[in-house]
């Protein structure tokens, strides 16, 4: 009987045009929208390493030395080319390196436009002549602290520092595609008030008609859910697909607990919808508008419509973060991408366990009633 | 005794939907139902069917009291609603299969049971057609096919041919009937008096969730004191004319209206013809005459004042 049910709930469902569109087609649409807006911002914000030709004139062999530490490795700063003057002028004007450093009695910079390289190559050379400056006039006037002054001076020349907070290429734009997906995930809310209202008498014939049977209605709800969460899981298994493989969206190398992390945001979000129809009572109309605008302000709070929401609920009402879906379903994601403990995470998907068994409590409580008032 | 629902009492909030409503439903039957709209016919199933809470009373189906969780009487009952409840979504023979599973969970008797209903219900040419296919007729068809897959002992049709075209609705009321020859017990609730008629071995009327009166059609005519109804086309009739039609024996009332002339009269032999002798002796010219028996809504009329179809 179960797999009976579930197997034509599987089919009903999988015809709802407005969900399919709603749950898949526009998630899709959305992220392919967000790449072309945002994509190359991220590209924008990955440090790449500036091609620059270096005319050692004076051979200054402190500052080649510090070049090439600093042209070396995969956190190197530099791609360096050591040439002359005529050939550095030539790779300039065919856009080949970013700038001409000069060495001589003070370093000098050529460039021919200008951009972040540029202006990189510009505080560089500035702070290498100060500090030269610095160490100089220390040596002249104050030569026994020359050691500990160089050794304070040495740290200022780390220009590149990694911060390791998490495995992950940090990438702001990426906070919009968990967003994306939190939304789909929270879309599963309208899967929940179907098989709600698949179920209830007094609101659709076909669940009258379901009441006459001899089937125990929680057996049929469960079902039917069952089938609901199977279809919104792989859904957005499929829009997480499109993200990875043809927009090439890195979410890092925590895919299977992203995974995870969905599919209780998929439980997390049906059981709301369900919670939400149980709640309310009238037509389905009445339902569906007032899901809708539950969806909305829970997003809303959560931050998915302007990110700082988020952080001003997190301070101001923290209590409205730990109780509101949206919220725990990003931070989730972003707990999962930022750190590199399970801290945050592991809170986050206690909190939503914990708003799934109240949902699903508060629908069994509705859904198993047998006999109504009206139809 | 199939059904049973004793002193039933529904309301709801200030309106009295069931007034202490007695109903049997004996094996073998086709019981009609019958009611204005409003008179608590739709409510009276749902509470028969455990769907509808009530204020009192005690309803037993198969002399075992009828609960939500009787899943042993609900294997056994069939019910057709007022709306189509098909799923967009499937194919005739998936909304039948679907309803038919809730009830036969073997596969190959369950595809067999569902064959058979197509078949009775004449949707063999439609089996892979998606409702919005159908028409209103074979719409109302298939849903038929899906309370009565399964074969149950007892029916509950509820106003099964409502917006359904003359022909549709002859091919329904006729597999109502042989739905009954194949040994079902029917409860058929309508509004339409002629339907009723046609198809129930017994008949019960509702109003304001009380029954009024019931037994078989011949009985409930019977009970009211109409007997002939005569319609006459006449040209034009004086006062004492009319006097002289009203003093005829076993006349009851007469109307005169525009060239038509009704007269009502008790149950008594001759009625007709001594109303013929009359016009004739009275030299009236007359057109067309016709002499109609009572029906259920003569009856309807005579108890509540009112038409079946207020």
């Amino acid at each position: 009987m179960f797999f009976h049910v579930f197997k034509y709930r599987l089919k009903i469902l999988l015809q709802d045009k407005g969900t399919m569109f709603w749950t898949l087609m526009f998630p899709i649409l959305l992220a392919t929208f967000f790449y072309m807006a945002f994509g190359q911002l991220g590209a924008l914000e990955n440090f790449n390493p500036i091609d620059t030709a270096i005319v050692d004139t004076a051979g200054d062999e402190a500052f080649m030395s510090l070049v090439e530490t600093l042209s070396t490795g995969e956190q190197r700063l530099f791609n360096v080319k050591t040439t002359s003057m005529d050939e550095a002028l030539r790779l300039l004007s065919e856009e080949e390196v970013k700038g001409i450093i000069e060495t001589g009695e003070t370093l000098s910079l050529t460039v021919s436009q200008g951009g972040i390289s540029q202006s990189i190559l510009k505080t560089f050379i500035d702070s290498y002549s100060q500090t030269v400056s610095s160490i100089n006039r220390i040596a002249a006037q104050n030569p026994e602290s020359l050691q500990t002054a160089m050794a304070i001076l040495a740290e200022d020349l780390n220009f590149l520092e990694e911060l390791p907070i998490s495995r992950a290429n940090p990438d702001s734009t990426i906070i919009y595609f968990y967003s994306l997906i939190a939304m789909t995930c929270l879309f599963g809310g309208f899967m929940g008030m179907t098989e709600v209202n698949a179920v209830q008498a007094n609101l659709s014939y076909h669940a009258a008609r379901m009441n006459f049977a001899p089937v125990h209605k929680l057996k049929m709800f469960l079902s039917g859910i069952s089938a609901a969460l199977i279809i919104q899981f792989t859904k957005i298994l499929l829009v997480l697909a499109y993200l990875v493989f043809v927009l090439s969206i890195d979410f890092g190398d925590r895919i299977g607990l992203i995974i995870l992390t969905i599919f209780l945001c998929t439980v997390l979000g049906i059981s709301f919808g369900g919670f939400i129809t149980s709640l309310v009572k009238g037509g389905e109309g009445l339902k569906t508008g007032i899901l809708i605008a539950a969806t909305n302000v829970s997003s809303f709070l959560g931050g998915m419509m302007q990110v700082e929401i988020k952080y001003t609920i997190d301070t101001y009402v923290p209590i409205l973060s730990r109780i509101n879906p949206a919220s725990l379903i990003t931070d989730a994601f972003y707990a999962l991408y930022y750190f590199d403990t399970y801290n945050r995470f592991i809170e986050n998907i206690s909190g939503m366990i914990i708003l799934t068994i109240i949902f699903s409590a508060a629908t069994y409580i509705v859904v198993r009633r047998r006999k109504y008032v009206s139809i | 005794m199939v059904i049973k629902a004793s002193n039933i009492v529904k309301r709801y909030g200030e309106l009295l939907a069931l007034d202490h409503l007695n109903l049997e439903v004996r094996e073998g039957e086709i019981l009609g139902l019958l009611g204005p709209n409003g008179s608590g016919k739709t409510t009276a199933i749902n509470c028969i069917l455990s769907l509808l809470k009530f204020e009192k009373g005690n309803i037993s189906i198969f002399g075992k009291p009828m609960t939500p969780d009787a899943y042993d009487i609900k294997q056994h009952i069939g019910v057709v609603m007022q709306n189509v409840a098909v799923f967009n979504e499937l194919t005739t023979f998936e909304n039948i299969d679907y309803f038919c599973g809730l009830y036969i969970k073997d596969a190959v008797k369950r595809r067999q049971l569902v064959n058979e209903a197509i078949d009775f219900v004449g949707l063999n040419d439609f089996k892979k057609f998606y409702p919005k296919k159908l028409s209103g007729g074979l719409l109302r068809r298939l849903n038929i096919a899906c309370g009565i897959a399964h074969k149950p002992k007892l029916i509950i049709l509820d106003e099964p041919t409502v917006a359904v075209d003359p022909q549709s609705r002859n091919n329904i009321l006729e597999g109502i009937m042989e739905l009954n020859r194949n040994g079902a017990t029917i409860l058929y609730t309508s509004h339409y008096m002629e339907e009723v008629e046609q198809i129930c071995s017994r008949i019960m009327i509702l109003d304001k969730g009380h029954v009024i009166a019931s037994g078989t059609k011949e009985a409930l005519k019977d009970m009211i004191s109409l007997g002939e109804k005569i319609t006459v086309e006449v040209f034009g009739l004086t006062d004492d004319q009319q006097k002289a039609v009203k003093a005829l024996p076993n006349v009851v009332s007469s109307h005169f209206n525009d060239k038509t002339f009704v007269i009502k009269s008790a149950k008594g032999k001759n009625n007709l013809e001594n109303l013929l002798a009359l016009l004739k002796d009275q030299n009236i010219s007359f057109g067309k005459i016709y002499s109609e028996l009572p029906t259920l809504n003569d009856v309807f009329l005579e108890i509540t004042g009112k038409e079946l179809r207020d």
